[in-house]
């Protein structure tokens, strides 16, 4: 079984996360689950912050989550819940995904971009896990990955080999192209990545991280080649590979 | 200064810096031991005289005279006093003695002390007989000591002369035989020039920093003789590369020409000549961006290819050159795992060189059957290609890497001699290696190895 967990704002966007969750799951019985995160204000009466909660949300949102559930409705195999989430910290992210089972996350454009303190801080605690994520980024094809490029990070020991032996089993995609990159000279390969993903018909980015790096608050200016690139990234951490 | 003689000076520094420590400890210890056994000596003999001062029978006292005049070894300038103690700050003094108050006071303190003065040994002691203390002092020079720490204090300092002399040498012979196989490499270095890039550095199969250096030496080498080859023979390499595109392009335009034809087939024929097209378009790139940077694969996007799938594609690319070709791949011993087969490469070049080869099977053995092996494990992948042709004489294989050699008997084919130098550097750029063994009239056996990075 394959649960995906998918942190969302329910913009437009969170429809094609559902259709990949769903292209995913290969006809496995599957549970997505879409959570919504909400903030709550800091007080010390417990009654004071259940009478403070609303999960309201707008007309635009329950007629994304009501595309959603058509779409899930329409499968045999998967099953769709809504989790709404008041307050957020690492132990209970964690706790949260281990209690769903989850197998993969599924982060949108629209819930990446989002300014939202909550939102920002869920991001970063999912960057910096072992989880394996899939970033949807802005180019989300209608298609099953099948064919994916491997960016190696210069400093990581993971050859494609190993990797691939790795993941076997657990995804269908053929690694058919490999490039590694440096954080220095990321300008001067992504004009040759660019060629090569449209010349070759690759629809994934493979690329691994490190887990528990420093989180800070300020913003990272420079553009990180896997939003040049503009595809899907299935993102494993390397020390969980 | 020169490391070589910077590592002779640190080591007869390091060695006589040591030798001198090891020098004083042993004085030291030396010195320390006299005293003992001279201090021992003054004690015996004080208790002898002791012995005789309380001994009222005189054959007894003679025997101890006697006793100490031939049995004890003789003290230089030897003397003894015998002070009788009235209290216990008071004694009878002898003048002949000038010693600091200290010395006695330590004396009848401890009931013993010692003092040395100008060499001269001055040992005392208290002894009590019948309620009567004495205090007994005897006084000798360690002159035999003196001579023996002279001895050897120059024994230490010849033999420290001697050590550092030798240290020099030892240090010069060590020096040079670390430095040595650097000089050599520098010299094989400065051998090498832009006319014998082909050249390499010997190495054994140590795993020492110098043969690392030759190693790195040697890779670079490859590299830079790779891409200065490249860039000299580019229209030659492009020309001949491109021409087997080209020459099915051609072909299939002039079969598709030769009589009016269903869309269908148009249609079938048109794919194959965009599909030739393209395969030349990615040629053309692949041989320019070579030139143009050399190949590192940690530079560029690598494909990953299944290396028994690129074996049939060259397969399905030599029926269309070579129609009635007996090439024969044999995928029996390939590996269950399909991820032993993958190797990070760039396509377009390898199915080229692979190709190359293959085809001069072909050619050199008359469309006689050609066989194809594959086997991989997890260190590398081989391909072997045995043809049974005309085979090349040994005094051409040395030759064969050479653009434009052509072999006496390979000069009634056709060629340029350009097809094996550009596979023999693809194949390096890969990080693999190419073995030809060959025996005229029987055939001819190419061993591609290719070896994975292992991590």
């Amino acid at each position: 079984m394959k649960n995906i967990l998918i942190p969302t704002i329910l913009e437009a966007d969170t429809v094609c996360a559902v259709k990949t969750a769903i292209r995913h799951t290969d006809n496995n019985s599957c549970s997505i689950t879409l959570m919504l995160l909400h903030e709550v204000t800091e007080c010390y009466s417990s009654l004071y912050v259940l009478s403070h909660t609303k999960s309201t949300i707008t007309k635009a949102q329950n007629e994304v989550l009501k595309e959603c559930r058509e779409l899930v409705n329409a499968t045999e195999n998967c099953t769709l819940a809504l989790h709404n989430q008041y307050g957020l910290s690492r132990p209970i992210l964690k706790n949260l995904i281990e209690h769903l089972s989850i197998d993969i996350i599924l982060l949108c454009e629209s819930y990446k971009t989002d300014q939202n303190k909550i939102h920002c801080f869920c991001n970063k605690l999912l960057l910096n896990s072992k989880y394996t994520i899939l970033h949807l980024g802005t180019q989300v094809k209608e298609s099953r990955f099948s064919k994916a490029l491997y960016l190696q990070n210069s400093y990581s020991p993971l050859g494609v080999q190993e990797l691939q032996e790795k993941i076997k089993g657990r995804f269908k995609f053929q690694i058919v192209s490999q490039a590694e990159i440096e954080e220095q000279e990321n300008d001067k390969i992504a004009e040759m990545i660019l060629n090569v993903i449209n010349k070759n018909g690759i629809d994934l980015v493979v690329h691994t991280r490190k887990s528990k790096q420093k989180i800070s608050g300020k913003k990272n200016d420079k553009k990180q080649i896997t939003d040049v690139i503009g595809l899907p990234v299935l993102s494993f951490c390397e020390e969980s590979v | 200064m020169k490391i070589k003689t910077k590592i002779a000076i640190t080591y007869v520094t390091l060695s006589v810096f040591s030798t001198l420590l090891l020098c004083i400890i042993v004085f030291y210890l030396f010195k320390q031991n006299n005293q003992y056994y001279f201090l021992k000596r003054l004690q015996d003999r004080a208790k002898i005289v002791a012995s005789i001062h309380y001994q009222n029978d005189t054959i007894k006292a003679e025997y101890y005279r006697e006793l100490k005049a031939n049995g004890l070894e003789e003290l230089i300038d030897e003397h003894e006093y015998v002070l009788k103690v009235n209290g216990n700050h008071n004694f009878e003094y002898n003048t002949k003695l000038q010693l600091p108050p200290e010395f006695y006071s330590e004396v009848m303190k401890n009931g013993k002390g010692w003092l040395e003065e100008d060499n001269e040994h001055f040992y005392g002691q208290i002894f009590d007989e019948n309620g009567q203390k004495y205090m007994v002092i005897i006084s000798a020079y360690d002159r035999r000591g003196n001579t023996s720490s002279i001895y050897i204090t120059r024994i230490m300092l010849i033999g420290t002369a001697c050590f550092v002399i030798l240290a020099y040498f030892l240090g010069r012979f060590f020096a040079r035989r670390v430095i040595n196989p650097v000089s050599q490499i520098t010299d094989e270095v400065n051998r090498i020039s832009a006319s014998n890039l082909h050249n390499r550095l010997s190495y054994n199969n140590n795993t020492d920093e110098i043969a690392n250096l030759t190693r790195t030496f040697n890779d670079m080498l490859d590299r830079l003789e790779t891409s200065f080859e490249l860039q000299a023979n580019f229209i030659n390499n492009a020309s001949h590369e491109l021409k087997t595109p080209i020459t099915t392009i051609i072909a299939e335009t002039e079969i598709a020409l030769l009589k009016e034809r269903n869309p269908v087939e148009y249609i079938a024929s048109l794919e194959n000549i965009n599909k030739q097209a393209n395969r030349l378009g990615n040629l053309t790139e692949s041989l320019l961006k070579l030139t143009q940077t050399g190949y590192d694969g940690k530079k560029q996007v690598q494909d990953i290819v299944r290396i028994d799938e690129l074996l049939l594609d060259v397969k399905c690319d030599l029926d269309r050159l070579y129609p009635n070709n007996r090439v024969t791949i044999k995928l029996n011993d390939i590996p269950e795992d399909e991820h032993l087969l993958m190797l990070p490469c760039n396509r377009p070049l390898l199915e080229l060189a692979i190709g190359n080869i293959i085809s001069n099977g072909v050619k050199y053995s008359d469309n006689e059957e050609v066989f194809v092996s594959l086997s991989a494990n997890r260190t590398k992948i081989k391909i072997t290609i045995t043809d049974i042709g005309i085979g090349i004489p040994p005094e051409d294989i040395p030759y064969l890497y050479e653009p434009f050699f052509r072999g006496k008997k390979a000069s009634q084919y056709i060629g340029y001699g350009l097809g094996l130098p550009l596979a023999m550097k693809i194949i390096r750029m890969h990080n693999g290696d190419l073995t030809i063994k060959s025996e005229p009239e029987k055939g001819t056996v190419v061993n591609i190895t290719f070896n994975k990075e292992q991590y």
